[in-house]
């Protein structure tokens, strides 16, 4: 199986300047691998995006008796369209990188592509106008608590749709929903995660626990310790890395292995050499990654704090 | 760089449309004159315009540009669907149409002395640069359209990908504004600073303010009103020529409707408009009488256009079919740097690729996608260079989809069947009533225009959940007094009429018009409401399985959805308000 983990940040940029307006930044990337045998990792990627100018003024209209929101839920015009820049920023990256693993992907070859955070309309859409092939099964995997790590200030109680307590309780009449939603619990673990899904077609592989039980789950410290698909904390390991560490030198190597001894949020992955000098599996340069569960199990542990 | 010969200006020839000088070279208009303008001896002569007068105004449009709008179809190919060729109408043809009549119009109010000397306010302070700048304006009102026009402008609607600049009238309004600043209408400002607007003039002026007076002209945000009138309003000359093209060529098919303004000359129903017209004090055109009744009956016209021709459940079936796939294509070459690659074309971007040169630089995506679509457009432009129009354009997307490996084989087999259907029709293998027949589900569902925003969001999902068995088309029916920017009295969903200040006409509903109204009242919503088909229609398409229980499950689920949505189904004439 080949399974694709996609993990993005979204920070908050207040500008010091007068003339410039706030903004906000996401960086995303996304790795993939291929059954147990190799890996890649895509170079992180951050686009900056201008928040829209919010027309008039805010008025206090009701001072004596309105709802302020203590727990959200009242509208706000500015916050209204913060949140659908955001979220349309959102959507961009996700089907910027849904594009290219499309474009890169080998035909007929059950494929998962699997989101870290939840599934947001404005990003199902443009997904579903995509029309991906049906071998594609693509799911979005959020732990509860939300974790703030993904986009702080973040509305948890929104996020998400009402949604099945197990995936065996999912089946529905008549309505055809585009993305079917259920709490799921990997073995081993206590957390549960909001599993949500992209269900396409009449024939997309529906989402059991055998699917879901046969991606390798590890340990997230920066997810409140949940476990998550491994693809999902390299990628999100990587966005870190990325923001942490910006690259100075020249250009950099658009598909690379993470660093032997670099702990990406609480997740080791073990490099090795580079796979092929100009054509790896996916087209472009690139490095394997070796997975191992146990050592990445045991290298989880020894990072909890 | 651009050869210097395609800078040169289209020759004066062609600027004389045969729609309106057939086998002539002048035009006698028996208006009513003004008593003090009228020969003593001849009061009844007429007002004569020739193809000088056409000629002679001033316009210098480059043949670069002149080919980019004859490129472009004045139908988005829907002459094709019904049995015609694409290639006798083009949107260089129509632009000189309207050109035609603007400047017969012109002549009329100034033979006539109809405008007093202070409503012609500077710039436009004489006759001849009134002409200049009113017949660049409507010579260059298209430039804005991109290959298949107004459907690619609904494909960008329906996906929220227009940009802010599209807000007053749609993406064509977007792609004018960069289109006006280019190289090539360099020469044409400047020749208009020059030759007619500088030597007369008592105050400066730049060929940037020229360029800005024509896109305010077009745009509907001149100042003066009775021009602003002529170029972009709910009579100016550009539908006056489109009403007066598209009458004639239904004629000439087996379509199952006639127009009812039938003309054997295009002068016909121009006289009656012309007749009992005047600017008032205040630079106000003033629709008396019978003006106002022929204004009335090009409203009409239009509106039954919109309903039994444009947007019926008939045309739009191909329609839709084509919005499918220059949709998909639009969306897989903006999104997928993969894709564009297998376009072979060198110069195309992807709107990744755009945005990965703008490193640390703040986007709003909306901007970059329609900037890099209209590239892709532009570029693609250059594919149409015959009298089938956009349809090889179409079929060279087509194969590009088709052999895309990032789309689902099953929706690929719809679009499959979309473009077989077009295809038959294009080579008039089959005919449109056979199409229907195969592909239309059902009837159409009609809803009150006000709930058309709301059906499309309810109706998105189903979309996307039943796209590889149909398509759902959902229309809504135009106002009757389309104008780009309105003045509005009222609040509410319902009550919320549009005023065109610049137009007078007479007191009361239109149906009490006569010949001797007077125009006292500025033209509202509320005038024309007994003409406004307050609809929209949705449509189901299953592409050559009409017929099928899977195409009639699909229709069940829309009517059920919008029911569920609590969106009042029109279902009986009682029910339309």
């Amino acid at each position: 199986m080949i399974t694709y983990g996609v993990g993005y940040k979204l920070e908050h940029v207040n500008s010091d300047k007068q003339e410039l307006q706030d903004g906000f930044k996401i960086t995303f990337t996304y790795v993939v691998s291929f059954d147990e045998r190799d890996g890649f990792v895509r170079l992180p990627r951050t686009y900056h995006f201008a928040l829209p100018s919010v027309d008039g003024f805010i008025l206090e209209r009701l001072g004596a008796s309105e709802t302020r929101g203590l727990f959200g839920g009242v509208e706000n015009q500015r916050q209204k369209l913060y949140s659908e820049a955001c979220e349309r920023a959102i959507g961009e990256v996700l089907t910027i990188t849904l594009c290219e693993i499309l474009g890169a992907g080998e035909s007929d070859k059950p494929t998962s592509v699997i989101i870290f955070g939840p599934a947001l309309p404005k990003v199902v859409g443009r997904f579903a106008h995509l029309r991906p092939p049906v071998n594609y099964n693509i799911l979005w995997v959020c732990p509860k608590p939300f974790p703030e790590w993904i986009a702080e200030r973040a509305n948890e109680v929104l996020l998400f749709p009402p949604y099945s307590s197990s995936v065996n309780d999912t089946e529905g009449w008549e309505d055809e929903p585009l993305v079917v939603s259920f709490e799921y619990t990997p073995p081993d673990s206590n957390t549960p995660s909001v599993v949500q899904h992209l269900q396409m077609w009449p024939d997309t592989q529906r989402v059991d626990d055998r699917l879901l039980s046969g991606y390798a789950w590890a340990e997230a410290k920066f997810a409140n310790r949940a476990f998550l698909p491994r693809e999902i904390p390299i990628a999100a390991g990587q966005v870190q890395h990325h923001q942490d560490n910006p690259f100075e030198g020249g250009r950099e190597e658009k598909w690379r292995t993470v660093k032997k001894d670099y702990k990406p949020l609480g997740f080791e992955v073990e490099g090795g050499g580079q796979l092929r000098s100009g054509s790896p599996r996916i087209g472009v340069d690139g490095w394997s990654i070796k997975w191992n569960k146990s050592k990445n199990k045991q290298a989880a542990e020894e990072t909890k704090v | 760089m651009l050869h210097t010969d395609t800078l040169q200006p289209v020759d004066l020839d062609e600027l004389v449309s045969p729609g309106y000088f057939k086998d002539t070279d002048k035009i006698d208009l028996y208006v009513r004159r003004n008593p003090s303008e009228a020969d003593p001896n001849n009061p009844n002569s007429p007002v004569q315009i020739t193809t000088k007068d056409i000629k002679g105004a001033g316009c210098e449009i480059p043949l670069s540009v002149q080919s980019d709008i004859k490129h472009v179809s004045q139908f988005g190919l829907k002459e094709v669907w019904v049995g015609g060729k694409a290639g006798g109408h083009n949107r260089w043809e129509h632009s000189r149409g309207a050109y035609n009549a603007g400047l017969i119009w012109l002549k009329v109010l100034e033979a006539d002395n109809r405008v007093k000397d202070h409503c012609m306010r500077w710039p436009a302070d004489t006759w001849e640069k009134i002409r200049a700048l009113v017949g660049t304006a409507l010579l260059l009102h298209d430039y804005g359209h991109l290959p298949f026009a107004h459907l690619l402008n609904e494909v960008l609607e329906t996906i929220n990908w227009l940009p802010s600049a599209a807000k007053w009238a749609g993406l064509e309004a977007a792609v004018l504004q960069h289109r006006l600043v280019g190289e090539p209408l360099k020469h044409t400002w400047k020749a208009l600073l020059d030759e007619i607007i500088k030597p007369k003039a008592d105050r400066p002026l730049y060929s940037d303010d020229v360029c800005s007076i024509i896109k305010d002209l077009i745009l509907g945000a001149h100042g003066v009103p009775w021009m602003q009138a002529i170029v972009n309003s709910p009579v100016d000359a550009d539908k006056i020529d489109y009403i007066r093209f598209d009458s004639g060529f239904l004629t000439s098919t087996e379509y199952p409707i006639r127009p009812r303004i039938l003309e054997e000359k295009p002068t016909q129903w121009l006289t009656e408009f012309l007749n009992d017209q005047w600017v008032n004090h205040a630079g106000l055109l003033c629709l008396h009488g019978r003006s106002a009744i022929a204004a009335a009956d090009l409203w009409r016209e239009r509106m039954f256009l919109y309903d039994r021709f444009y947007l019926s459940p008939e045309v739009r079936l191909p329609e839709r079919m084509a919005f499918e796939i220059v949709q998909q294509f639009v969306i897989h070459a903006t999104m997928s740097g993969d894709f564009v690659q297998t376009l072979k074309e060198e110069s195309l971007r992807s709107y990744p690729e755009q945005v990965e040169t703008k490193k640390g630089e703040r986007i709003m995506p909306i901007e970059e996608k329609y900037q890099t679509i209209r590239d892709i457009m532009l570029h693609l432009q250059k594919k149409i260079r015959d009298e089938k129009r956009e349809f090889p354009l179409l079929e060279w997307m087509m194969q590009k989809l088709e052999q895309y490996k990032g789309i689902d084989k099953g929706y690929k087999e719809l679009l499959g069947r979309c473009f077989s259907s077009l295809s038959a029709l294009e080579s008039g293998t089959t005919k449109l009533p056979q199409v229907v027949k195969r592909s239309l589900v059902q009837e159409p569902l009609l809803l009150e225009r006000s709930d058309c925003k709301r059906a499309m969001e309810v109706l998105r999902p189903l979309q996307h959940t039943y796209c590889r068995e149909a398509l759902i088309d959902i229309v809504q029916m135009p106002r009757v007094l389309s104008a780009p920017r309105r003045w509005h009295t009222g609040f509410g969903r319902h009550d919320k009429p549009g005023m065109d200040y610049s137009i007078l006409v007479p007191d009361g509903p239109v149906s009490t018009w006569a010949p001797k109204s007077r125009a006292i009242r500025p033209l509202t919503d509320e005038c024309v409401k007994e003409l406004r088909h307050p609809f929209c229609r949705v449509t189901v398409i299953a592409p050559e399985r009409a017929d099928s229980a899977q195409a009639d499950y699909v229709w069940d689920r829309v009517r059920s959805a919008l029911l569920e949505a609590n969106l009042g189904l029109v279902e009986g004439i009682k029910e339309l308000r």
